[in-house]
């Protein structure tokens, strides 16, 4: 039912918005709330700061690959491109080049291999699936080429800021976390951009019969998630003090768990922003408090799972439900 | 029906593939040319050429990549000897095919660093059954005595040489963390070992936290950044390697306490040597990881010529201070 208080056009739309992520939301308090009980310095400034930190890099990722997600596609070399873009980062971010540098060359490179995954997807009709798991293997192998298998160490200081520093008090990460948020934010709520991203995932045949041109878009789509994955690529070569072809294993594998706890439907159409970060903080917080608890990692990864299984059946019962 | 867009892909398609097949094959070339030397130009009698299966693990890990280079340099002394190096990508099962795909080419002689000791058993036993000599590298096999020699070094000897440093730095007293590799692992079970042989004649160190971060530098960041925030009071760090060294070293300084605690781990890597002369981690402990890589290719040739071999050839570990890093440093010129 439109939620008539909303003035918006696609009232609908809001209205599965506030509900997933106030939901998940709420969750996330509770979890603070219990890990404040069971060990009193969780809720320490400090904690907090550095768990948000924690997350930023696979919530960064996360928003590329919700974008995705919402057109019922899916982002699998996000990881590898985080590798890729971090050697590549790393091999300018010494010596005296100019700190711009390294940052465009690395995205760049990010944006290639999203422009052939958006490429091959729209205009190869290859699954998505398919064409990311290939570019998977095809940037981890690029990564590892470009810097012979070694890490790519003695990076400036004013690179190393990019994942270490802090402005005024609050660290370099969390900042462009927040930047890109609310640049994503925008984008995919108050351009034509968005919602043609929305109208792509809520029926693609509907889209393109009024008039969207659905296989730019998805190009575009595509290379932005890549793009975002290796500007977090960047954050962790800085942060490491290294560019290493073995960064990101599995990177995205957390930043599609994010997305889909924060409401992100697989059957595409639904998702937002702030819900990929609320998703991404719960299982910052989970994997902070878990450890501070001095819990057995195995039983964290376990959880880890339970709360993803539980995300995508709260959805589900939902759907059923309305 | 297709369209004639459709048709031209297909042809763009597998014109990749040609491509990348062709690639995959001048690659092969150049880098067994590398590894043959100048021989291969003049070799008509290729069936006289004897041949060596190198399997490794995972080609992306540090240390295995500075065997490599080892063995390789020691293999380019031999240009009648063909090695052919393969990448298991540390799956256990893709290391199978490729043992059994050596044991189909009648391979002179295999070695070895297995992915997991406990799922190489199976694998060892075929190739011994046919009769392939064996050398394993740097992880002891459970089936040992099926090989012709081992060549590694002792990771409980690891653990031992940097949890005892770490005991007379703190006096014999003090809280300390640990952070240790992937479960089950063989380094991980061994090094731990070492560390607690060590800790049982220091009863007044307490091993306030112990997690695993699996061997990988962001994990180890992740862990003792949490480990900053909670009660603990730490006073010193040791790691199962240099990566998840350096992980907590990074969180330490961001925490503001690199002063404060004592940091160590176990491989010598050139990164960990310069945190080593900056004197911000401790110490660290060096495995010879060209010097395993050497003792395998020549063990190896040995077995070849007929030369008889020590069943277990030791490379030691060796602590590394800040007086000691420039002499390691060389060790990777």
């Amino acid at each position: 039912m439109p939620n008539s208080q909303k003035s918006s056009s696609n009232a609908l739309k809001k209205k599965t918005i506030d509900s997933q992520s106030f939901q998940m939301f709420f969750v996330l308090i509770g979890m603070c709330v219990i890990m404040t009980i069971l060990y009193p310095p969780f809720i320490r400034m400090a904690n907090l700061i550095n768990v948000i930190r924690q997350i930023s890099i696979t919530a960064i990722i996360g928003m590329g690959v919700t974008m995705c997600i919402i057109t019922t596609g899916i982002d699998l070399s996000s990881g590898s491109v985080v590798a890729l873009a971090g050697v590549v980062a790393a091999s300018f971010g010494k010596g005296d080049y100019p700190l711009i540098l390294p940052i465009i060359l690395a995205l760049i490179a990010g944006a290639a291999c999203g422009f052939i995954n958006g490429s091959l997807s729209a205009y190869g009709k290859i699954p998505p699936f398919i064409a990311t798991l290939g570019m998977m293997s095809i940037a981890r192998g690029a990564a590892l080429i470009y810097s012979d298998g070694r890490p790519i160490t003695g990076l400036s200081d004013a690179f190393n800021f990019i994942g270490g520093g802090y402005i005024l008090g609050i660290p370099m990460p969390v900042i462009i976390m927040i930047i890109v948020g609310i640049i994503m934010y925008v984008l995919l709520n108050h351009t034509k951009f968005g919602k043609y991203v929305y109208a792509i995932g809520g029926n693609q045949r509907a889209a393109v019969a009024s008039g969207i041109n659905v296989k730019k878009y998805l190009v575009i789509i595509y290379t932005l998630a890549s793009v975002l994955a290796a500007l977090a690529g960047i954050i962790l070569a800085a942060r490491l003090n290294a560019g290493q072809p073995t960064a990101g294993v599995s990177y995205e594998l957390d930043a599609i768990a994010s997305s889909v706890i924060g409401g992100t439907s697989l059957t595409g159409g639904i998702g937002t922003i702030p819900g990929v970060i609320i998703g991404a903080l719960i299982i910052g917080v989970l994997t902070n408090g878990l450890v501070l608890l001095g819990v057995s990692p195995y039983i964290q990864t376990i959880l880890k799972g339970v709360i993803i299984i539980a995300a995508v059946l709260i959805d589900a019962l939902r759907r059923n439900r309305g | 029906m297709k369209s004639k867009k459709g048709r031209l892909l297909t042809i763009i398609a597998w014109a990749l593939i040609a491509l990348m097949l062709m690639v995959g094959c001048s690659t092969d070339d150049t880098s067994s040319t590398t590894q043959n030397g100048e021989a291969s130009s003049d070799n008509n009698e290729q069936g006289e050429k004897k041949k060596v299966g190198v399997l490794i693990a995972d080609f992306s890990d540090q240390f295995q990549v500075y065997m490599m280079d080892g063995m390789k340099e020691e293999a380019e002394k031999y240009p009648d000897i063909e090695f052919s190096f393969q990448d298991a990508k540390y799956d256990a099962n893709t290391q199978m095919s490729q043992m059994e795909n050596m044991v189909a080419e009648g391979v002179d002689a295999v070695i070895v660093m297995p992915v997991d000791v406990q799922a190489a058993v199976p694998m060892i036993d075929k190739a011994a059954g046919a009769n392939i000599p064996i050398i394993s590298v740097n992880r002891k096999l459970l089936n040992q005595e099926k090989a012709v020699t081992y060549v590694g070094s002792d990771s409980v000897e690891s653990g031992r040489i940097l949890m005892s440093h770490m005991a007379e730095l703190l006096d014999g007293k003090g809280n300390i963390a640990i952070l240790e590799g992937t479960q089950g692992h063989e380094p991980q079970i061994n090094r731990q070992k070492g560390i607690e042989e060590v800790l049982e004649e220091y009863p007044d160190i307490k091993v306030v936290a112990d997690q695993s971060a699996d061997w990988y530098r962001d994990k180890a960041m992740t862990v003792a950044e949490s480990w900053f925030q909670s009660t603990l009071d730490i006073d010193a760090i040791v790691a199962h390697n240099d990566e998840m060294a350096i992980g907590a070293l990074l969180a330490a300084k961001d925490a503001g306490k690199a002063g404060d605690i004592l940091i160590a781990g176990i491989d010598a890597t050139p990164e960990a040597l310069d945190y080593v002369e900056k004197g911000e981690l401790a110490f660290t402990v060096f495995q010879d990881a060209k010097g395993q890589g050497r003792g395998a290719i020549d063990a190896a040739v040995k077995v070849l010529n007929g030369e008889p071999v020590e069943k277990e050839i030791i490379i030691p570990y060796e602590l590394v201070t800040k007086d000691k890093v420039a002499e390691y440093r060389a060790k990777y010129e």
